[in-house]
């Protein structure tokens, strides 16, 4: 399976400020990637790096094996690209920016945008500039779908859009990731919707990677334990085995990659041994959150 | 894919240069009518000696016309680009960048053309209908100048525009705004002088792709 | 590639630019007006008469350095204030062993002068022939202008049609005089403000030079027989009651002719060939003398004849410009060169290009050196940036301004 996009020892500063350091990834042919992070970790620095709009500061970027800042007009017609809030040339109506994206793109097929356009009620001459938030994001699915590109990249596509809107987006998605060698490379704030979609995930924080792998592995390892905690002078602390904890009315949380027998261990030489852990299942959000922390 | 973005750019500029064109077509039907208005009370031997004599241009309503059309067309073909957002669509087509911008110029150097030469020809056919060839030339000698003031100032201004960075475009500015300055204050140039003019106006397209190198830098 | 051919043409419109813009606006800050000095030849003293116009005081001097005042002035030059000495009753009866009279002091006082300036003007080729033998005092200007191309055609200026009859008539009669078309000059006085018309004198394009004018309608064309090798570069007509000559004519070597009205003879005046596109050509004249100054931007030679042009005396004279005052020898440290597109002496528009010589090349030099360390500073390789360096070097300040706006494109982009 070949490297759709490669990462390697991607360092970006804004001036004198630090976004990230030495970030490692692959995305492989065929694979749903997902990067998550909150707000201003540095997504939407990662995506313009991808698609060529920034030159990092230091490290490599490689999409289809090109170097992503110097990227052959061939290797962009493969990539289907989603602004953050479905941003279009909004001057255009239906009919005009169908026909002017078409001859761009070798493999363009119309009948896929105008089905999804049908499904809008608009005329074809409607100005998309007149069109709702939720209508311009159905028309920017269907510029991509007919593109048919071998990489999609979509920067935040649930920006903006109610629950109808962002499960329409995802029910077309699915269906497009069912062809082979089709690869998506999704960022996101909003991680329910994601739940069963994702292949892969890297969940970044402030200047560093918290998890870099495939989502079952992550649903797999990382666990929560919930116990009580009466005495508040217990102090936990961040470590090897404790990726992020809580203390809340008496019951302290531990989120860990590490098997239950570690945390134990770790709260008997905290000298709580009596205390019952107790494992809470999550859902993709709630690890998220555990990872990342609530604040 | 040229004529795809022919056709964008004719959407975006087409209301644009619809309204130059009237503009062009007002200014020109008053130096008519004052032409006519000259005629009647200087006599035509009057005004013809003051012609001939004193120099008076009669036509210099349109002299900052085609700046104004330059101007204009570069602002409203380019400031919507600048839009970060639409920065990214443009850069993400698979056309490479610096050919996608000369393709964006070539349309705007067409529709500017097609009025500068919609302008030369009513100018022409106007001025020809009171005056012999010796003033006709009398008037377009000058008028070409400014044709050629106003394609440098679409070159010019598109490229300050592109230009990412604000403290450069402030540098940009002063020095495309003396350089256009040359054709506007250049009285009876030689031929010499009028060929490096053509040469320099034509040239003033080549630094788009040095704004174009900072297009892509420009992003944060 | 494209990018740093891109950034060189931002760099040469830049440097093009200030080029102009620079030493212009130094000079419209530091330029000081230094007025030529005013010569008279004073009939009476039969000796020159200078006045210096950029001291604010009328101070006349003499040769030998005798200073005048200006009553003194009115004095020694009856001829030209003749009016202010009538009133001031002072007006002399006789000089030089004639009667003065006022008529006949009018008829011959002669004030004219050719700038560098008018002779390569582009001038509209459409002149009026008026009617020289009308019968009438005052003069008309016609309806119609004329031209001299393949033919001579009038052109009515309230049809713009060309008048046939008059245009077919005037070319016959060219050519029966051997006129050889077009016209390669025409010199002639299209006004109406003047006692009397002598028409067109017209150049051919064999060089004959042809007296044309209308009479009652019919054309008058006469050859003037002027040597054909002589290289005619400007003529200057003026109609004078006193009917000694017809005008001017400047060669491009620098000779001055007055045509005569003694069968159009030619009266070479005793000049040495001057630079007609560099020195302002000044003719004065009165009842005994002319005077005759041809005066540069910092000389100025003035020869006074008899009235048959024989030399009587001469006076010449150099002076500081503005590139001898401080403000100037800065400039030519600060300039290597100055570019502008106008010229005091010319009214086209065109390159006009001056070097400083050795004392720019210091600056130039400094500069260059001081765009190598800030290049290193800067960690760029010299070898990238090889047209930096001989745009500072060669073009001094104005590239350096350039190359400091205009960064460097990163070598590792392309």
């Amino acid at each position: 399976m070949e490297n759709v996009v490669e990462v390697r020892n991607l360092t970006h500063y804004y001036g004198k400020k630090l976004v990230f350091e030495n970030f490692n990834f692959e995305i492989k042919s065929g694979r749903i990637f997902g990067l998550l992070g909150k707000n201003g970790t540095g997504k939407t620095t990662t995506i313009n790096i991808l698609n060529g709009f920034l030159k990092p500061t230091s490290g490599q970027c490689l999409m289809f094996g090109e170097n992503s800042y110097k990227l052959s007009p061939k290797t962009k017609a493969r990539v289907g690209f989603l602004i953050e809030g479905h941003i279009q040339y909004s001057f255009m109506s239906i009919k005009q920016i169908e026909k002017f994206y078409s001859s761009f793109y070798p493999n363009w097929k119309k009948e896929p945008y105008y089905e999804l356009m049908s499904k809008l009620e608009v005329t074809e001459d409607q100005k998309i500039s007149k069109m709702s938030c939720g209508q311009r994001s159905q028309v920017a699915l269907g510029l991509i779908l007919a593109q048919d590109p071998d990489l999609l990249i979509l920067d935040d596509y649930s920006m903006g859009l109610d629950a109808g809107y962002r499960r329409l987006f995802l029910d077309y998605l699915i269906e497009y990731a069912k062809a082979d060698s089709k690869t998506i490379f999704i960022t996101s704030h909003i991680i329910q919707d994601l739940e069963n979609f994702l292949d892969d995930c890297l969940i970044i924080d402030y200047r560093s990677v918290l998890v870099a792998m495939p989502i079952k592995e992550f649903r797999d390892t990382f666990k929560q334990y919930k116990f009580n905690l009466p005495d508040a002078s217990v102090k936990l602390s961040k470590n090897e085995i404790v990726k992020n904890f809580e203390i809340l009315k008496g019951k302290g949380t531990i989120y860990t990659f590490s098997p239950k027998e570690a945390v134990q261990s770790y709260l008997d030489s905290l000298g709580m041994s009596e205390a019952q852990i107790e494992e809470i299942p999550m859902s993709l959000e709630d690890a998220f959150i555990g990872i990342t922390g609530k604040y | 894919m040229y004529s795809a973005l022919l056709y964008k750019e004719w959407l975006k500029l087409r209301t644009t240069f619809v309204g130059l064109v009237l503009l062009s077509m007002l200014v020109l039907a008053y130096i008519a009518l004052n032409l006519a208005y000259y005629n009647e009370f200087m006599t035509p031997k009057g005004f013809w000696g003051n012609v001939i004599f004193l120099g008076f241009r009669f036509f210099v309503e349109i002299k900052y016309i085609p700046l104004i059309a330059g101007v204009v067309l570069a602002l409203v073909q380019f400031v919507p680009e600048m839009n970060l957002s639409r920065l990214k669509l443009t850069l993400h087509l698979p056309v490479e960048e610096n050919k996608l911008l000369f393709q964006m110029m070539s349309i705007g150097f067409i529709l500017l053309v097609s009025l500068y030469v919609m302008i030369t020809l009513i100018m022409w056919i106007i001025v020809g209908i009171y005056f012999p060839s010796e003033i006709i030339n009398f008037v377009l000698n000058p008028l070409l100048l400014w044709l050629l003031g106003g394609l440098s100032s679409y070159f010019l201004i598109s490229a300050v525009i592109l230009e990412p960075v604000w403290s450069r475009r402030l540098v940009m500015l002063p020095f495309a705004l003396g350089f256009i300055n040359f054709f506007f204050t250049s009285e009876d140039p030689t031929t010499g002088l009028l060929i490096f003019l053509i040469l320099a106006a034509v040239f003033t397209a080549l630094l788009i792709p040095f704004s174009g190198y900072h297009f892509k830098r420009g992003i944060k | 590639m494209l990018v740093k051919t891109s950034r060189i043409f931002f760099l040469l419109l830049v440097t093009f630019v200030t080029s102009i813009y620079l030493p212009k606006y130094y000079w419209m800050k530091f330029e000081k007006n230094i007025r030529a000095p005013q010569i008279y030849f004073s009939p009476v003293t039969k000796d020159f008469l200078i006045r210096d116009p950029n001291i604010t005081e009328i101070i006349y001097t003499d040769s030998p350095g005798h200073k005048y005042n200006r009553d003194d002035f009115e004095n020694l030059m009856p001829l030209l204030n003749y009016r202010q000495l009538v009133v001031d009753n002072k007006f002399p009866d006789s000089l030089n062993g004639e009667k003065l009279e006022i008529d006949k002091i009018r008829l011959n006082n002669i004030m004219m002068r050719i700038y560098p300036g008018e002779i390569d003007a582009t001038l509209i080729q459409l002149n009026p022939m008026l009617e020289s033998k009308s019968g009438k005092i005052r003069l008309e200007m016609p309806d119609d202008f004329f031209r001299i191309t393949k033919r001579m055609e009038f052109i009515n200026c309230n049809s713009n049609k060309i008048e046939e009859d008059k245009s077919q008539l005037f070319t016959t009669a060219l050519l029966e005089k051997q006129f050889a078309f077009p016209a390669k000059l025409i010199g002639g006085n299209p006004t109406t403000k003047k006692a009397f018309d002598e028409g067109y004198f017209v150049l051919d394009s064999k060089n004959q030079l042809f007296h044309i004018k209308m009479q009652k309608g019919k054309p008058f064309c006469v050859n003037t027989n002027i040597p054909s090798n002589l290289d005619v570069a400007y003529l200057k007509i003026m109609e004078m009651p006193l009917r000694e000559f017809y005008g001017f004519l400047l060669t491009t070597s620098g000779e001055a002719f007055l045509i005569s009205y003694d069968r159009y003879k030619l009266i070479k005046l005793p000049l040495e060939g001057f630079n007609i596109k560099e020195k302002t050509f000044a003719f004065f004249g009165d009842q005994f003398f002319r005077t005759i100054s041809l005066i540069g931007k910092c000389n100025v030679r003035t020869v006074v004849t008899d009235r048959n042009y024989n030399i009587v005396k001469v006076y010449e004279n150099k002076w500081e410009g503005n590139k001898e005052l401080s403000a100037g020898v800065l400039a030519a440290y600060l300039f290597p060169f100055t570019l502008s597109f106008t010229d005091l002496n010319s009214s086209l528009s065109n390159f006009y290009f001056e070097t400083s010589g050795i004392h720019g090349i210091i600056l130039s030099v400094l500069l260059s050196v001081i765009t190598v360390l800030l290049l290193k500073k800067r960690s760029i390789k010299l070898s990238d940036a090889w047209f930096d360096l001989v745009l500072v070097l060669v073009t001094g300040i104005f590239g350096f301004i350039a190359v400091s706006f205009v960064k460097n494109v990163e070598n590792n982009l392309e």
